[in-house]
């Protein structure tokens, strides 16, 4: 099923060695997200110097549907690549949320009234060459693309 | 990794200085915003933190120091951060500038600093 989304989100793309992970909806998870990550990135030699990106990338995105999204049943999560892009894709049945429609904020000496959601919001618009959202079958389907430098 | 905060108070300088270990993310920022919160009962005029040995910071992160900034403003104090590793900064540039924020690349300028200020307190 997963596949299919993913598939339907990224039609173009033709990826490699796809990493599918299933997290509870807790902030706990975090430390399987970046374990996961980490033997992921060594298993298919993806040495990069983005690596503290995709792992912030990461974090914004499931910390964000962990927070907000009310979802229930768990938060679905693949890890996939091509040779130039390494690909994250998270789905989650929680209340339709669009990051690419968030408003680019800029950081003020007001920030810490931002939600943390907010902060989160403008990194992942900062640090993704590519972000891709769509609403399908009463789910969140949330693309994120980082380069392989 | 998770996340280490020694925090240390100079009662005669009034001054906080908090030292973090490993990580600062959406894990670990709770805990330690109510650890950092516990401390705001003393009298403080500068809030260090000291990020030598922070390896990593996300937003929520950034949202403790802002709570921190937050908190030390009220009491009329000011607060500096130390140390930053390359990866640290890069997260605090996204964020842009810090206009409240003294910010330091190394003990050398924070040494300097915290001179400064002592002689301020002391004149």
């Amino acid at each position: 099923m997963l596949k299919q989304e993913f598939h339907n989100l990224f039609p173009e793309k033709s990826i490699l060695n796809q990493k599918i992970l299933s997290l509870e909806i807790k902030r706990e998870s975090l430390i399987v997200l970046f374990d996961t990550i980490n033997k992921y990135i060594v298993e298919n030699k993806l040495l990069t110097s983005n690596h503290n990106d995709l792992k912030l990338l990461s974090e914004e995105a499931f910390i964000n549907i962990v927070s907000y999204s009310k979802a229930t049943g768990g938060i679905k999560v693949s890890m996939s690549h091509t040779d130039k892009e390494i690909i994250l894709h998270f789905t989650d049945n929680g209340i339709e949320f669009d990051p690419c429609q968030q408003t680019k904020k800029n950081a003020t000496k007001e920030q810490e009234k931002t939600p943390v959601g907010g902060l989160g919001i403008i990194m992942l618009q900062k640090l993704s060459d590519q972000i891709r959202y769509k609403r399908s079958d009463g789910k969140n389907q949330l693309g994120l693309v980082i380069g392989i430098s | 990794m998770p996340l280490t905060a020694d925090i240390k108070y100079d009662q005669l300088k009034e001054i906080l200085k908090v030292e973090l270990i490993g990580s600062l993310d959406g894990n670990s920022a709770n805990e330690f915003d109510s650890k950092l919160k516990g401390e705001f009962s003393k009298n403080i005029k500068l809030l260090i933190f000291d990020m030598k040995e922070l390896s990593y910071i996300s937003s929520a992160g950034i949202r403790s120091v802002m709570l921190g900034l937050k908190q030390i403003k009220a009491q009329g104090g000011k607060m500096a951060l130390a140390n930053r590793q390359p990866q640290i900064t890069k997260v605090f540039e996204i964020m842009l500038s810090l206009p409240d924020l003294k910010i330091f690349a190394n003990q050398k300028e924070l040494d300097s600093y915290l001179n400064k200020m002592q002689k301020k307190i002391t004149d």
